[in-house]
């Protein structure tokens, strides 16, 4: 029962035994404790190695040598000394080919000791079971999860509203689940505080294995700074595609070999794609060539509105984004630009709507008229070539899928079977309350 | 930070009258020129003036640029190029090429006349349609190119066959000026140039006081750091307007505070007016706060340097009263 309480939504118990579980999404330790259960967890992008290890049982072998030195009292020779000699000789061989089984575990944490999990009461064979399982898991094989598989990628089908969620916020990721967006765009740049993201990596692994699976189509957004720790934390089955500020053709082709070795480390079937984010001068005079510099690149996002605060536009924070514009001329040929490079190398272009608008309500920021805004603004987008839009607002996503065309809907069938989805928060969720920190983190 | 250069102030060199006055218009960079307002019989001349013009322009605190001919470069350099020297404006460029050729000629003349190796600038200045194409490699072409005039507009609309006059009503240039800017800043260089305004507000329009203004306070507000002046009545409106308003240094203030507070409290980014302010912004707002203190120190550094000139003016003055 406990278990089950702790359990994500899409999470499915594939192996279990010696009260620890392997799920589609992570190894579980969990214990009784006074007062309630302990949990450990292990996403598996986390594990390097995974070993069975089997260790004397401590008590038998203690008590097998107590009783053998205390033979020694029964006196030299007599029937007694033998016997309990025997049995103290027998106690300890016991405990050392009967040993208690654990799991010794490495991590991808730096210096960190390989922890171990005890596995209580479990034949050799079942926990080699569970080892198998986790095993498989590693390496992306998800065949133990029976339904539903995740949506399927179809060539040239990005979706039209691209919603932006906070990495490390479980709550809004369930929540966007529920929505309509076509892409769920994990962040871990600007929506996550700097101390917070290495915790979001930990959970992205799980956010696209479930995104996947809610039939949605998983990005993750990585920050330029620490792309490789991004990289490695969320290439996994399920994800769509990287979003990344790649300001060169060197730089494309750099993340695309990290892309490459990830993949093939994993055994990724499907190729992760690569979304290119315009946010500088440097990003938008090099499209171009950096779209050209691999077939991963499949879209591009403008984010015309971080390029003109670069270039000292000083109005460019009222102007375009939040949707209070005047007409800037440098606005309406960066946009052009943009547009026009994409377009000449046949991937579709997403404008940002109101991305630089604090999370909340619309109308708080912008006044009454905000969705009219932002309808009007998708309007103007989609007559100036962009095929979608991004956005952190729930609310915008209802204009995005009504004004880009229907035809740019992702292709693959509706689910045939109803969603046993549902957006339930559990209480382990980390909304308010911290969540257990896996052990040797 | 790049230096404060909001005005450069052209100054035909073989005028003296102009060079001798030319410290009381407190422009940041007065260029001294042999191009354009140099008739082609009084080159010589003009070039035989630089050396000692460039120490008399410097006396009100301002720096001192030289304007060379793009079709006369070596000749100019050979004349012009002596220490207090900070930047080459050249004119019309269209290919890298030129730019590293003139890089090699200042290179050459750094080390034969004592001037420290690297200081002297390289300021390109885009003014045809070949160069709007080429920015880019323009602007990449040397370590020296730290700031690209964005259009020179006489010279533009003429090579585009635009009518000048439809400046007036027109931002013909809208693209030239966007592309050639885009380059530039993709490589970090600053941008001097103006942004367009209705009206008679080009470079030469200088006796439309409101019209100027209107022009300046555009050109800040486009990223814009420094403008050509071709007249001393467009630099005050250019030093007071080419910078950060106390409203903006203000707003940036308020930017800083909202993101720093925002980290302190473990939030990912800090609010203003329902606008989001994250890293990148608040480096903005910093970078725009520090710029205006830089300006507020090149103002009283020149604003001394002034005084100073000026009581020596007057003791000159007094003592060839009393001989």
């Amino acid at each position: 029962m406990a278990l089950a309480d702790y359990l994500l939504p899409y999470e499915r118990v594939a192996a279990e035994c010696g009260r620890v579980a392997a799920t589609n999404l992570r190894l579980i330790s969990y214990n009784p404790r006074s007062g309630g259960w302990v949990f450990r967890e292990l996403p598996y992008s986390f594990i390097e190695t995974l070993k069975l290890r089997q260790r004397p049982r401590a008590t038998t072998v203690v008590l097998g040598t107590l009783i053998a030195l205390l033979s020694l009292l029964a006196g030299p020779g007599t029937t007694l000394q033998l016997a309990a000699a025997g049995l103290g000789g027998a106690s300890v061989l016991l405990g050392i080919v009967f040993g208690d089984l654990s799991l010794e575990i490495a991590t991808s944490s730096n210096g960190a000791k390989p922890q171990r999990w005890p596995l209580r009461e479990v034949s050799r064979r079942e926990s080699e079971a569970l080892v198998a399982v986790a095993r498989a898991a590693m390496n992306g094989e998800y065949d133990f999860v029976p339904e539903p598989a995740p949506l399927p990628l179809a060539e040239g089908a990005l979706g039209r509203s691209v919603l932006l969620v906070p990495m490390d916020d479980a709550l809004s990721t369930l929540e966007a689940l529920a929505g309509d967006a076509d892409v769920i765009c994990l962040d871990n740049t600007m929506l996550v505080h700097p101390s917070r993201r290495d915790a979001a990596r930990w959970t992205v692994q799980s956010a696209v294995v479930v995104a996947g699976q809610a039939r949605r189509r998983a990005w993750v957004r990585v920050s330029r700074d620490e792309a490789a720790e991004d990289l490695a934390a969320a290439v996994w089955p399920g994800l769509a595609a990287v979003v990344a500020a790649v300001e060169s053709p060197e730089e494309a082709t750099a993340l695309a070999g990290q892309l490459d070795a990830l993949e093939r480390a994993r055994g990724l079937a499907e190729q992760v794609r690569i979304v290119v984010q315009v946010e500088t001068a440097a990003g938008a005079w090099a499209l171009g060539a950096t779209l050209a510099a691999s077939p991963r690149v499949c879209a591009v996002i403008a984010a015309t509105h971080n390029v003109l605060d670069l270039l000292g536009r000083q109005d460019a924070r009222s102007a375009w984004n939040s949707l209070r514009a005047p007409v800037l001329q440098e606005a309406a040929h960066l946009r052009g630009r943009i547009a026009a490079s994409a377009l000449a190398a046949g991937v579709p272009v997403y404008a940002c709507l109101a991305t630089d608008v604090a999370q909340g309500w619309l109308a708080d920021a912008l006044g009454d008229d905000a969705l009219q805004s932002i309808d009007d603004a998708a309007g103007v987008a989609w007559s100036h070539g962009y095929r979608g839009a991004v956005t952190l607002h729930p609310e915008a996503i209802e204009a995005c899928n009504r004004v880009f065309p229907v035809d740019e809907r992702p292709s693959a069938p509706p689910p045939t079977a109803p969603s046993p989805w549902q957006p339930v928060v559990p209480s382990h969720f980390g909304i308010g309350v911290p969540r257990p920190a896996p052990e040797g983190s | 930070m790049p230096p404060v250069r909001r005005t450069l102030l052209f100054t035909p060199v073989n005028v003296r009258r102009f060079v001798e006055g030319a410290w009381r218009h407190s422009a940041d960079v007065v260029a001294l020129d042999l191009e354009d307002s140099v008739a082609p019989e009084e080159k010589p001349a003009a070039r035989a003036a630089v050396r000692e013009a460039i120490a008399l322009v410097q006396r009100g605190g301002a720096e001192a640029a030289l304007r060379v001919n793009h079709d006369a470069i070596e000749a100019d350099c050979d004349a012009g190029m002596w220490p207090g020297l900070c930047a080459i404006v050249l004119p019309k460029a269209e290919t890298a090429e030129q730019v590293q050729q003139l890089d090699s000629t200042i290179s050459r003349l750094e080390g034969a006349r004592g001037i420290e190796a690297g200081t002297v600038e390289i300021m390109p200045m885009i003014e045809s349609a070949v160069g709007v194409r080429n920015a880019h490699a323009i602007a990449s072409a040397s370590a020296r190119v730290r700031s690209f005039g964005v259009l020179g507009e006489a010279d533009l609309t003429a090579d585009l066959g635009i009518s000048f006059a439809d400046l007036h009503e027109t931002d013909v240039l809208a693209h030239a000026r966007t592309e050639a800017g885009l380059a530039a800043r993709a490589l970090g260089v600053t941008v001097n140039g103006r942004a367009w305004t209705p009206g008679r507000a080009t470079i030469a329009d200088y006796g439309d006081a409101e019209a100027m203004e209107r022009s300046m306070r555009a050109s800040w507000e486009a990223g814009c750091r420094s403008v050509f002046c071709v007249h001393p009545a467009q630099v005050a409106a250019a030093n007071r307007l080419l910078r950060p308003s106390q409203a903006e240094v203000v707003r940036c203030a308020e930017a800083v505070r909202a993101y720093t507070e925002a980290q302190r409290e473990g939030l990912p980014y800090g609010v203003r007016q329902g606008v989001i302010i994250d890293a990148s912004t608040a480096r903005s707002a910093l970078a725009t706060i520090a710029y205006s203190l830089d300006c507020a120190a090149k103002d009283a550094a020149k604003l001394l340097r002034r005084r100073e000139m000026e009581a020596a003016d007057a003791a000159s003055t007094g003592d060839a009263e009393t001989s």
